[in-house]
């Protein structure tokens, strides 16, 4: 198979990739033992048809132009890579740097992803587009894109989310797509997806589920991967352009992963070389992802990696927050996009490899870290960024002069300035 | 001893096959209302294992499964149930539905043994199509439960016969495109007899067919085509606003009768197997 990465437009061009210690997943899906196809029959051939359309849109250099030409001229990437220069000397270790993927269009990373599936959906001719959304930036980038193919969009939202994150509410509406509220459950990002799922099998011809994370049935993992992976490439391409060698340390918030699949899996051959023999001695690169821990691991909490149990949601095993008698938990975070009691196959399977590490931040931390971002860099981020940030400041307080720091800024915090001005005295 | 589902399918009767949700409304409800099943007609009972996140069920089943979960029917009880179920004289055979997360919390192999222990003949897991199944089958088959896969409307030929090849027994049509409990709107529309004959075209074991039949004149209509037919939502409907299992049985028994009392039971050869209120229901 093609990987996709060698047949990269001009925008991005990449070093080249040698041999791929790092292949998944499998043909049928697996990451491990994570990932698979756990989904009712309906759903089975709208599986297989997705898959058969993205392995052809693989090969197909027009695809890859068509997705480099929009994240160029209408999502405006690449996104820049920014020295944060007065968090550095303020903290007086590391050099930190943030890509800045806040500066995308709709002002988050989903819309890399969103743009891959429109074209997919476009090839495939489906006109009824469906997601699910929990902070709503995946919402607010479906929305737009189908709004840019004059495609019909109804998004499912969780009832508290849409509390929480209104301006995306009104943003979505704005652009065209019905929001449809969901009061079921957690009345957040689980039961909307669950939601979106069960309006899929009820209409498997004429839709398009365009899943916002690397989580779902196979093919959506590697799928939505595959379009964030930009994220990793550039940041791979500028870092060593700025400090002519890789970072010591790169560090995502995850919910689903997206953010920081996209981040890390560029990198993953380098870990693996570090990792090694041949290059015994060498300093390690590290991926740290950041999971919620919402209210503490001993409270309310999203940390899925770090409190889970191997599971099946969602169309997929993965690392499940879940009682004794295999129920899901409900999760919770201060950051709607983290607030999800499942996490892509993919982190699962990294981190039995040990080839991620895993750790979280509370709510309380984020909000600090948010508005010492906010002071020392002149950067809003979202309450998501914000978890990724804190473990970034202890990092690189820990870290010499010498080392360095990429955090990927995955969105702009814009949409939480309510939820912010609830916590934060200003 | 031959298996309670080979005998029943032997015997050439169409299943009529109510779909209960356990310990709902109400704790307790759940062997009074099987008993009750069984007294006016039912010849195979499907029997829910809650679960939290229920993909393939409407906001009715959602909604039951949520109140049997606090009425404390985590997968232990239900195997429990099945258990007092049998030493209260059902007889006819018990065919657990429910999704694998609360299976695997169980522990796979723990399951399908318990499960055959307690008396359960069969299991209907609906997000565990073949693909991830083969193991898990293998393990069924060696605890005697018979695995039933699901047809789906957009189930190509092969596809079918594939299903068909696995499932033990029989296969699971779902009748229309979408999640249980949703009305599709008259007894029986082109596409979904299509659809049927489709399945039969490409079946060599039975079939029954669920998702949406609500009616005697649903049941009928399918009838006419597949080997029997599944009907949940709307008895969960008929008996939610029971306070007690003594009601819950008697809401249930009143449910079933109004559907079998119908067109539906003429076309039952040979008669069904009814048990003390025999006379009363002929």
């Amino acid at each position: 198979m093609i990987e996709s990465t060698s047949l990269l437009s001009s925008l991005n061009p990449i070093s080249p990739v040698k041999t791929r210690a790092y292949a998944m997943p499998d043909a049928s899906g697996h990451f491990g033992i994570y990932g698979g196809k756990f989904v009712p029959e309906t759903l089975i051939k709208n599986a297989a048809d997705l898959e058969a359309e993205y392995t052809a849109a693989k090969q197909d250099r027009v695809f890859w132009s068509d997705f480099y030409d929009l994240l160029k001229n209408y999502v405006g990437r690449p996104t820049p890579l920014t020295f944060a220069k007065r968090l550095t000397t303020e903290l007086g270790g590391a050099k930190i740097y943030l890509k800045r993927e806040d500066l995308n269009h709709t002002g988050a990373h989903k819309i890399n992803n969103a743009i891959g599936q429109v074209l997919l959906a476009n090839r495939m001719g489906k006109r009824r587009i469906i997601a699910e959304t929990g902070a709503g930036q995946h919402g607010v980038a479906t929305a737009t894109v189908c709004a840019l193919f004059g495609l019909q969009c109804i998004v499912y939202m969780g009832e508290e989310d849409m509390a929480r994150q209104a301006p995306n509410v009104a943003r979505m509406k704005l652009l065209g797509a019905e929001v449809r509220p969901v009061g079921n459950g957690s009345r957040t990002l689980k039961d909307a997806t669950s939601e979106a799922i069960r309006d899929w099998v009820t209409n498997p011809d004429d839709t398009f589920y365009i899943i916002g994370s690397v989580v779902g049935m196979h093919p959506y993992p590697m799928m939505v991967r595959d379009f964030q992976s930009v994220i990793g490439r550039e940041t791979r391409e500028q870092f060593l352009e700025a400090e002519g060698r890789l970072p010591d340390v790169i560090i995502a918030c995850v919910g689903g992963g997206s953010n920081a699949i996209g981040m890390f899996h560029p990198f993953l051959e380098d870990v693996l070389e570090h990792t090694s023999g041949e290059t015994r001695g060498e300093k390690k690169l590290r991926l740290i992802g950041v999971e919620a821990a919402g209210e503490g691991l001993d409270k309310r909490h999203a940390a899925t990696l770090t409190k889970g149990r191997p599971g099946v949601l969602h169309g997929a095993m993965m690392y499940l927050l879940q009682d004794a008698d295999g129920q899901i938990d409900l999760a919770h975070s201060i950051s709607a996009g983290l607030d999800y009691p499942g996490v892509g196959p993919e982190h699962s399977h990294l981190k039995d490899l040990g080839l991620v590490e895993y750790t979280s931040a509370t709510d309380s931390e984020a909000l600090h870290a948010l508005k010492h971002l906010a002071r020392t860099e002149g950067i809003i981020c979202a309450l998501e960024t914000a978890h990724a940030v804190h473990i970034a400041i202890q990092e690189a307080m820990r870290l010499q002069g010498s080392q360095t720091i990429v955090i990927n800024v995955s969105g702009r915090g814009d949409k939480d300035l309510a939820t912010i001005m609830e916590h934060i005295d200003l | 001893m031959p298996h309670r589902i080979a005998s029943l399918l032997a015997s050439n009767e169409k299943l009529l096959v109510p779909y209960l949700t356990p310990e709902f409304p109400v704790a307790g409800a759940t062997v009074p209302a099987l008993l009750a099943l069984q007294e006016s007609g039912a010849n195979l009972i499907e029997l829910g294992m809650p679960h939290s996140d229920p993909l393939a069920d409407g906001t009715v089943i959602q909604a039951a499964s949520q109140v049997a979960i606090k009425n404390g029917a985590s997968l232990s009880r239900v195997l429990e149930l099945v258990r007092e179920a049998r030493a209260a004289g059902v007889g006819v055979p018990v065919v657990l539905m429910g999704y694998i997360n609360p299976i695997l919390a169980y522990g796979a192999e723990k399951f399908l043994a318990e499960a055959a222990l307690s008396g359960a003949d069969g299991l209907i897991i609906p997000d565990l199509p073949p693909e991830e199944a083969l193991n898990f089958k293998a393990r069924a088959d060696h605890h005697r439960l018979s695995m039933i896969f699901l047809i789906s409307p957009v189930s190509d030929a092969a596809r079918i016969r594939f299903i068909d090849s696995l499932s033990t027994h029989f296969s699971y049509c779902i009748s229309t495109n979408g999640v249980t409990g949703r009305a599709t709107g008259g007894a029986m529309n082109e596409n979904q007899l299509a659809f049927l004959l489709r399945v039969r075209a490409n079946t060599q074991k039975k079939f029954v067919v669920g998702f949406g039949i609500r009616d005697a004149v649903q049941v009928k209509a399918m009838l006419e085509t597949a080997d029997g037919a599944v009907v949940g939502s709307a008895l969960l409907e008929a008996i939610e606003a029971a306070t007690s299992p003594e009601q819950t049985a008697s809401l249930a028994r009143a449910f079933w009768r109004n559907l079998m009392d119908s067109e539906a039971s003429a076309l039952i050869n040979p008669p069904l197997p009814i048990k003390p209120n025999a006379v009363k229901f002929a």
